[in-house]
């Protein structure tokens, strides 16, 4: 009898060790469908980031509920995202054309990946090229903006990670003042 | 002995308060870290930490203060567990300003993550943070020129803090608006 409470104990300590371990893997944003991981698309553009922003866990929360004294629909929206990540260059005219050029492939690559296009602009060195991500056939898992702009510090990348309605992503950019965004 | 005896009496008071201005292991320890991601030397001019006392002090005196802008810094500050700021030379400048935290497992393992990075005319800010029990507890900010690297380290309430600034901020903007 001593014996099986001994190896519940065992088990129980193991399960408390291991479970949490388990879950933090399992919820790692790195791990969920709608995550783009920046590190190849740097080396595509070939210059290094001036601007970096991301938004997870913790911080995103807080920046929920620091919403929520204004606006109760967006808090309730950001608490459903997972992370928001943002990667800005500066890029000069010839940098850009040689970008866009370059950038094509990832795309294919992207698409055969299971990510859909929903935007694409091209219009007077204007870049805009919005992917979205949906593996249940239900909601946005996942969204990613190209924009490569006319100015030298028009070239931003972001990537929502989590739950989203497409309707909302103008309402987010105008919150974190990511005008890639606004413009949606 | 009677003569010194004022001067231990001050010693003993301001100790706890100025505890780390004349060095702080853990501040080095950053420093040493960031010198290795960012391949650079920085050498040291000042460190100052501001401990509990300090600031529960400076939120009780600022509290008292009759005006509504202290009272604010006053809740603000009662959050605020602990700041260090330290200031270095650059000795040698760095050859990436790309924070590569796992260049550092025992940097990355700490669990510090990258926030915000705004590189603008030579001058980069890096804002990392660190959560403890799905909370934000404490901030780095690094900010570096061609001369200087400041690192700042805020432990705190820091949701609590953040709450409160967007609290006064809507409530100004209201105040405005009418």
């Amino acid at each position: 009898m001593n014996m099986n409470y001994r190896t519940l104990f065992l088990a129980l300590t193991f399960a408390l060790l291991v479970l949490p371990a388990g879950l933090s893997s399992a919820q790692r944003i790195e791990n969920l469908p709608g995550y783009f991981d920046f590190d190849e698309l740097e080396r595509i553009v070939g210059a290094e980031t001036t601007l970096e922003v991301n938004f997870k866990g913790a911080i995103l929360r807080m920046a929920a509920e620091a919403a929520r004294i204004e606006d109760d629909t967006l808090a309730d929206m950001l608490l459903k995202l997972k992370g928001i990540q943002v990667r800005g260059y500066t890029l000069d005219r010839d940098a850009r054309k040689a970008l866009e050029n370059r950038i094509g492939p990832l795309f294919r690559q992207m698409t055969d990946g299971g990510w859909e296009r929903v935007v694409r602009v091209r219009n007077d060195g204007e870049f805009v090229e919005m992917l979205i991500r949906d593996t249940t056939g239900e909601r946005v898992e996942g969204l990613i903006v190209f924009v490569i702009g006319g100015g030298e510090n028009e070239t931003v990348f972001v990537n929502i990670v989590g739950e989203i309605d497409p309707e909302d992503i103008g309402r987010l950019g105008r919150r974190f003042r990511i005008g890639a965004l606004e413009v949606l | 002995m009677n003569r010194f005896l004022p001067t231990l009496i001050a010693i003993l008071i301001l100790a706890p308060a100025l505890s780390g201005c004349m060095y702080s292991r853990e501040m080095a320890h950053i420093r040493d870290d960031i010198e290795e991601i960012l391949d650079a030397r920085f050498e040291r001019e000042v460190v100052v930490t501001v401990g509990p006392r300090s600031l529960r002090a400076a939120s009780w005196i600022t509290g008292h203060v009759p005006d509504i802008y202290a009272q604010m810094a006053s809740d603000y500050v009662r959050e605020i567990d602990r700041v260090k700021v330290g200031v270095y030379q650059v000795r040698e400048r760095p050859s990436t300003t790309e924070l590569r935290l796992d260049k550092v497992p025992r940097f990355k393992r700490s669990g510090w993550e990258v926030l915000v990075r705004v590189e603008d005319d030579g001058d980069t800010v890096w804002v990392l943070y660190r959560e403890r029990y799905e909370n934000v507890r404490d901030m780095l900010v690094l900010v570096l020129d061609s001369e200087q690297l400041v690192i700042a380290r805020v432990e705190g309430h820091l949701n609590e803090l953040v709450r409160l600034a967007v609290a006064d901020a809507t409530f100004f903007k209201d105040v405005a608006a009418w």
